[in-house]
């Protein structure tokens, strides 16, 4: 399964989800079910502008786990 | 959406009005069992027309009470519809309980048409209409977990 990391590179950047979430253009409701890992799927402009606010590679987000 | 609104409102009158007709028939049918025993008195024997009316009420108060209970989820599902709640469970489990409810009534109608031949008629519609409500339960499902995935998709 996928995991997503996101709370671990928000500490590591020392922002939060909201602040985030408005860099992003995403809505507070959509981040959580993001880093709650309910989210089904991720749009690759999404990924990106996560990417891009902070500062690392999409497999610093997403991990794979067995 | 003028449009729209209009005829789900037809479509919910509609629904009303057959309740109103199938409650009259589960309230008045034995009047209406009465009028055809006489009718046909002349060209029958008694105890086949009692045997035929005898089974024409085992089918036809069940399959009222089975009517009505459909009526009233379609008329259910309608509100929601009208409520713009197209893609919801609570649909599905209407549209599952019609599609019950026509399989039985056709089980119903298929045990008494050995007895009344016509009724195989009533049979194969109820049989043919359960099978389509199933169908349409199993594309609105579809339709769910897709829209779920895209609301899913950040």
């Amino acid at each position: 399964m996928i995991v997503i990391n996101l709370d671990l590179m928000l500490l590591k950047r020392k922002m939060s989800s909201k602040e985030l979430a408005s860099k992003v253009g995403i809505t507070d409701a959509n981040m959580s079910i993001l880093k709650t890992g309910k989210a089904k799927a991720i749009r690759f402009s999404t990924l990106e502008a996560i990417c891009r606010e902070l500062y690392c590679q999409p497999g610093d987000i997403l991990e794979f786990k067995e | 959406m003028y449009s729209y609104k209009k005829s789900t409102i037809l479509s919910m009158v509609a629904t009303a009005l057959f309740m109103v007709v199938v409650i009259c028939l589960l309230c008045f049918g034995h009047i209406l069992f009465k009028m055809y025993y006489i009718d046909f008195r002349g060209f029958s024997s008694e105890a086949y027309l009692k045997e035929l009316a005898s089974t024409l009420s085992a089918c036809v108060y069940p399959g009222c009470v089975l009517g009505i209970v459909t009526l009233t989820l379609l008329f259910k599902m309608l509100l929601n519809i009208y409520k713009q709640k197209v893609f919801i469970k609570e649909n599905i489990i209407y549209l599952r309980v019609i599609s019950w409810c026509c399989i039985i009534v056709a089980i119903l109608t298929g045990y008494c048409a050995i007895s009344y031949i016509p009724l195989t008629v009533v049979a194969a519609s109820a049989a043919f209409m359960g099978i389509i409500v199933r169908v349409v339960k199993n594309v609105m499902q579809t339709a769910i977990a897709l829209r779920e995935e895209n609301d899913l998709t950040i």
